[in-house]
């Protein structure tokens, strides 16, 4: 029996779709809270959506080191939503700055895999290389940080998932944007001087990717900065095109693009509300000696703490002998813990 | 039903990729998926191709298309190339439509994402992952499906996803990460001396820049503090940032270094100009602020203004060191204007002026500083346009690379001195760029086993001017050669014993001279000759199967052949077409060439051209007929009736009748002919004489023509009987990386006309080419001559400057040159600059200037004060 090319072709043509790559589609299907345009991205630029992961990861790192001794500590009700989307939240000042975070570590992730040219497409900034000349009249060389490719993308698939004409999607568009603002502010230049005479006027330049620590302090003043605002709503439609300080000195003012904004008060966060995305502070570790936020006092809304008592052991006085092994001495500790009630 | 057998696919298929498969696959897997796989690809291909190929316009278009896509060559990137040459203007569509082809038809295999199960945190998670993958029958789907059932919903800030999502860097053919961030730059990093800065180098330019590169500027460069520990690797990076360049012009502030065609200087600019002309005015304020020392001084518009101009503008133009060195400035100069204008209230510590310039070098030392008298003055005797390097500055396009057009062009209208090539970049951050076509080795950062080695990779400029197609180059370290007991060398050095240069790589010793001892067939015991070997001192030439001339056997076997690699007689005397080694329909033509390695025998001396009428106009191996037109290639020539008179582009300036003898011993039937195989013209008629081996002339017989110019008084170059005006290097080097790099290319035997060529290349002086020859005694012989008519004493001179150039590149490695894959062999190469008798050349040495003899006496004396007190 032969088979003649065309029809063993016909057969398997349905086939052939998934031999191109393993799984990528079929991932990016599966990976739940997407919005359908993330999705396409996600298919056609598989490796940039690893760089967004990492940066959302990058961002809520942050987020939680930032808010470590406040009582909401940046964790979220429902841990499927956390992916991208915080709506569980509710439209609040810690809502707008956790997406404002992941905005920026989206961002500085995509920008950073770009150097390490980890992403197809993009690089070092090509606007910034090949000894372009500054204005100051220095050079430009080395690998500038491709900002703009990573805002663009970051921008992209950030903001692809905001598609309902609603207040809350406006708020978190702005800071979305406030947050890769954030990124683009704290951008540095780094420089190499040439030649040995000191004054260092011939030098090559590039700009480089601020520690992340940076960005997440620029937006932490922000967030304590942040203004409340109120949709303002189309004439005709009766949708909200755009959003307004509700506190300004004159009417119709719009916020800053670098604010943050947010359109509901925050509760105290307290006790546990699903409403509202608080998880409440029972059994969070309090510091009995501070008046700060993370004082016993604050953490614990009043409710009282307990107290926990161990010891600690750990190698100390360590010596190194020649060659080649090392002498530790136990040392131990009683120390004491406080989580609230 | 469907019965698909093996046998059908390989029909189907024409075998090739299966049988191919068992070596890569293990055959568990060749059973079952990968076969699978193989079937579809296959398949793929194939309607691919049908679907490709209807778009061809033209014939010869249609027919390339359809045998790339029927037969699955093993070297996909020729077949490519050829493809492209068919298929580029209007069938363009063709060729984009196969490289989509292409790109998307890689099968993948689900083992090969084992490795990703081992990313998860959990062990069920894990080993569910791994059984799935290596048993799974089914499609993709169904494998995601179940390792979804396993693991979890996927998150892509999980690394199992983030590694299922990534595609592995080996199948991506578009990276920047072929080459790393800057290859060029990434070859200095080998010559860091200690551990930590070459991890930083390498980090800084293979991929993390951002990171690293502070650090690296930080604690490995030597200009603060000074250190000479790193000078090695920074000179090199120094080379590939600013490489030596011949001459100065156009200088506004730094005028003195105007017009200075023979002297090498790095930064000959208007950026550079103006640094110069700040540095100048911030010192005005009363403080010289270096990075190694800060020195109050006085006002130093009244206290030797001209000097201190002279010092701020050596420290920008950067003239070029014999040996470089952080401190560039000699110690006499800096002794010879402290001590007149330093402000000794303000000098901190009780520090006396000896105390701060003693860091710095001396005068004594041959090239190790700028010597400023010289800047003193003006120079003027660059005015006249006896030497032009067109391609600096650079009027080519940004990705653009220029070569000097040193042969007449085509069409006149037009002509321009230079030939802008399109090329390839050597990563993404790097200045560096090679020509379209050429081969390049590039650091592979794939380390090898042992710590230190050194492992490349060989990859090839495309078409599409990207860096691809890349292979491994065999790794090697820095070993050490055992010369005598208890005496060793270490790898990468150069050395003299008895009078020998030998340079140490990868634990082998390259010597200049064969040292062959054991008496030699024909060699008579009861005289000691001088000769190599022991050799007879008699002319009785042989044709090895290298294609060269040895003056006799006993040299041929010296150099490592013996009976069966030789026949009686010199080359040019051989027909290389008497055995009929073409087929039918193809004409046989001598293509005499030397090869470096002649591994497998391959170095033929004859092409087949095909006799038919349709010749291959992209394939470029110029000939020229006996009217001087030029052709792209033999077939062309033949396919317009015309008779071959020599291989290589037409010359100009040269006779194209009466034999000749060039320098390498081989006959050539015209001085035109000797200088399009880049050999420079011993003597008239056959070649009859031993020339001069050892030192001693064997050329009774011959006599030499006039040298031009006439005060122009030449060296002998080895193996030859009279003295040609040029400079010569005589380079060592290792066969094993010319057999490698013979390998890899896949294009024929590495022949001396390829390095040499490519070496024309570098050179960036349009009056000055490159000759040579393989000498009897195993190097390369280099000469770097003029190609004028009568050239002038400057024009000698910026070709000595050129051959010292080039030697300082090959003596150091430099990746200016170690990038091109054709001149990585050569290891080390000592000049002989040519000289010019001073009593026929013009008064050109610039007369010593009144304040020039001033600052030398005053200089003079103040030393001798220093001495007495």
């Amino acid at each position: 029996m032969t088979v003649s090319p065309t029809v063993v072709w016909a057969a398997f043509s349905m086939a052939l779709s998934s031999v191109v790559a393993l799984g990528a589609n079929i991932i990016c299907n599966k990976i739940p809270g997407m919005a359908p345009k993330q999705r396409a991205i996600c298919r056609s630029r598989p490796d940039a959506i690893v760089s967004i992961g990492e940066g959302a990861k990058l961002g809520l790192t942050e987020c939680q080191y930032q808010f470590r001794f406040m009582r909401w500590n940046c964790s979220t009700l429902d841990s499927n939503d956390s992916m991208f989307g915080y709506e569980s939240l509710g439209g609040t000042k810690e809502a707008a700055f956790i997406y404002a975070m992941t905005s920026a570590g989206v961002s500085y992730a995509i920008t950073q895999s770009c150097g390490l040219g980890s992403l197809p497409n993009c690089g070092c900034d090509k606007d910034k290389g090949d000894g372009k000349l500054a204005p100051q009249g220095w050079k430009w060389g080395g690998c500038s940080a491709d900002i703009k490719h990573g805002l663009r993308l970051a921008r992209k698939f950030m903001d692809a998932r905001e598609i309902a004409q609603n207040a809350r999607s406006l708020m978190n568009l702005h800071n979305n944007r406030a947050g890769r603002k954030a990124v683009k502010d704290n951008m540095g230049t780094d420089c190499k001087c040439h030649g040995v005479s000191g004054s260092c006027t011939m030098k090559t330049c590039w700009t480089t990717l601020p520690p992340f620590r940076k960005i997440g302090d620029s937006l932490k003043k922000r967030y304590k900065k942040s203004k409340i605002v109120v949709p303002y709503l189309g004439r005709r439609a009766r949708t909200a095109v755009t959003l307004i300080l509700k506190r300004a000195k004159r009417p119709h003012r719009k916020p800053r693009r670098s604010h943050l904004v947010y359109l509901d008060k925050s509760p105290n966060y307290c006790d546990f509300d699903g409403k509202t995305g608080s998880l409440g502070t029972v059994g969070r570790k309090c510091n009995r000696t501070t008046k700060d936020t993370d004082g016993c006092d604050l953490m614990c809304c009043g409710r009282g703490y307990n107290t926990h008592q161990y010891t600690r052991t750990w190698q100390c006085n360590c010596k190194f002998h020649w060659c080649c092994y090392v002498n530790c001495n136990k040392c131990s500790e009683r120390t004491e813990e406080y989580t609230c009630k | 039903m469907l019965i698909i057998t093996y046998t059908n696919i390989k029909q189907l298929c024409y075998g090739t990729y299966i049988f191919q498969a068992t070596s890569d696959v293990s055959l568990s897997r060749y059973c079952d998926t990968s076969v699978e796989n193989l079937l579809f690809s296959c398949l793929h291909r194939q309607k691919g191709g049908e679907k490709c190929c209807s778009h061809a316009e033209t014939f010869s278009c249609s027919l390339v298309c359809q045998s790339y896509h029927t037969y699955n060559s093993t070297n996909k990137r020729e077949e490519k190339d050829i493809l492209f040459k068919h298929c580029h203007g209007n069938n363009e569509k063709v060729y984009r439509c196969v490289q989509r082809q292409s790109r998307s038809t890689r099968a993948s295999n689900p083992a090969d994402k084992i490795p990703c199960c081992d990313r998860d945190t959990t062990p069920q998670c894990r080993d569910r992952c791994r059984d799935i993958l290596k048993t799974s029958t089914g499609d993709d789907s169904s494998i995601i499906e179940d390792v979804i059932a396993a693991c979890g919903q996927p998150d892509v800030r999980l690394p199992l996803w983030q590694c299922f999502l990534k595609t592995p860097a080996a199948k991506r053919n578009e990276t920047p990460l072929v080459t790393g961030l800057d290859s060029a730059k990434l070859q200095c990093c080998s010559k860091a001396k200690t551990s930590r800065c070459r991890d930083l180098c390498t980090w800084t330019y293979n991929s993390d820049f951002v990171q690293h590169s502070k650090e690296f500027y930080q604690s490995c460069s030597y200009i603060q503090p000074v250190s000479m520990l790193e000078a090695s690797m920074h000179n090199c990076l120094t080379d590939v940032e600013e490489p030596c360049q011949l001459g100065c012009k156009g200088l506004d502030f730094c005028s003195n270094f105007n017009y200075r065609p023979t002297q090498l200087f790095r930064s000959c600019n208007s950026q550079a100009d103006k640094a110069a002309r700040d540095a100048v005015k911030a010192w005005e304020k009363g403080t010289i602020s270096l990075p190694q020392m800060t020195i109050p001084v006085r006002d130093i518009r009244q206290c030797k203004p001209e000097v201190w101009k002279a010092i701020a503008c050596a420290l920008q133009i950067k003239p070029c060191l014999k040996k470089p060195s952080p401190l560039s400035l000699c110690m006499e100069d800096c002794i010879y204007i402290l001590s007149e204008c330093v402000d000794k209230n303000r000098l901190s510590g009780h520090k006396t002026v000896p105390q701060l310039c003693n860091a710095l070098p001396s005068k004594q030392e041959d090239g190790a500083c700028i010597s400023l008298s010289q800047y003193l003055s003006n120079n003027d005797i660059g005015k006249d346009n006896e030497v032009t390097s067109p391609c600096h500055p650079n009027p080519c396009g940004k990705r653009e690379v220029c070569q000097v057009r040193r042969r007449k062009c085509k069409h006149l209208e037009d002509c321009k001195p230079y030939i802008c090539k399109e090329g390839c970049m050597l990563g993404q951050m790097s200045t560096f760029l090679v020509p379209r076509g050429v081969y390049v080795r590039i650091p592979d950062k794939v380390h090898g086993t042992q710590p230190n080695e050194q492992c490349y990779k060989a990859c090839h400029c495309s078409h599409r001017n990207k860096i691809e197609n890349c292979k491994q180059l065999p790794c090697f370290t820095d070993k050490h050669c055992v010369i005598g007991p208890k005496h060793r060398k270490g790898g990468g050095t150069h050395f003299t014993i008895d009078k020998t240069l030998c340079a140490c790589h990868d634990g082998h010793m390259i010597c200049s001279k064969n040292n062959c001892k054991s008496p030699m067939v024909g060699a008579t015991t009861s005289i000691i000759s001088d000769m190599p070997g022991n050799c007879p001192a008699h002319y009785k030439p042989v044709c090895a199967k290298n294609g060269k001339t040895y003056p006799n056997f006993c040299l041929a076997k010296c150099a490592g052949f013996d009976e069966n690699d030789v026949v009686q007689g010199s080359c040019s005397s051989q027909d290389p077409c008497s055995n009929e080694a073409c087929g039918a329909g193809q004409r046989c033509v001598a293509r005499r060439q030397v090869c470096l390695s002649y591994i497998d025998n391959n170095c033929n001396q004859f092409e087949c051209v095909s006799e038919s009428m349709t010749c291959n106009p992209h394939y470029h191996d110029s000939v020229c007929d006996d009217t001087g037109e030029e052709f792209t290639n033999a077939c062309i020539l033949f396919s317009h009736e015309r008779t071959l008179a020599y291989r290589g582009h037409c010359m100009s300036g040269c006779s194209n009748t009466g034999e000749v003898c060039g320098h390498n011993g081989e006959t050539y039937p015209s001085q035109c002919a000797a200088m399009a195989d880049r050999t420079t013209v011993d003597y008239l008629g056959e070649c009859r004489a031993l020339g001069n081996l050892t030192g001693r002339s064997h050329c009774s017989n011959v006599k030499c023509q006039p040298l031009k110019p006439k005060h122009c008084k030449g060296l002998i170059p080895p193996g030859g009987c009279c003295p040609v005006c040029a400079a010569e290097l005589h380079a060592l080097f290792d066969p094993s990386q010319v057999e490698s790099a013979t390998r890899v290319m896949n294009e024929g035997p590495l022949t001396v006309t390829t390095v040499l060529n490519e070496l024309s290349n570098q050179l960036t002086i349009a009056e000055c080419d490159i000759f040579g020859y393989l000498s009897s005694e195993g190097g390369l012989v280099i000469l770097v001559s003029t190609i004028v008519d009568q050239p002038t004493n400057l024009q000698l001179e910026a070709c000595n400057s050129e051959a010292q150039r080039l030697e300082h590149l090959i003596r150091t490695g430099s990746p200016l040159l170690q990038s091109y894959l054709t001149l990585t062999p050569l290891l080390v190469a000592p000049v002989r600059k040519v000289t010019i008798d001073p009593s026929h050349s013009i008064n050109e040495s610039p007369s010593l200037n009144p304040s020039v003899l001033i600052l030398l006496t005053t200089f003079l004396v103040l030393i001798f004060k220093q001495r007495v007190s």
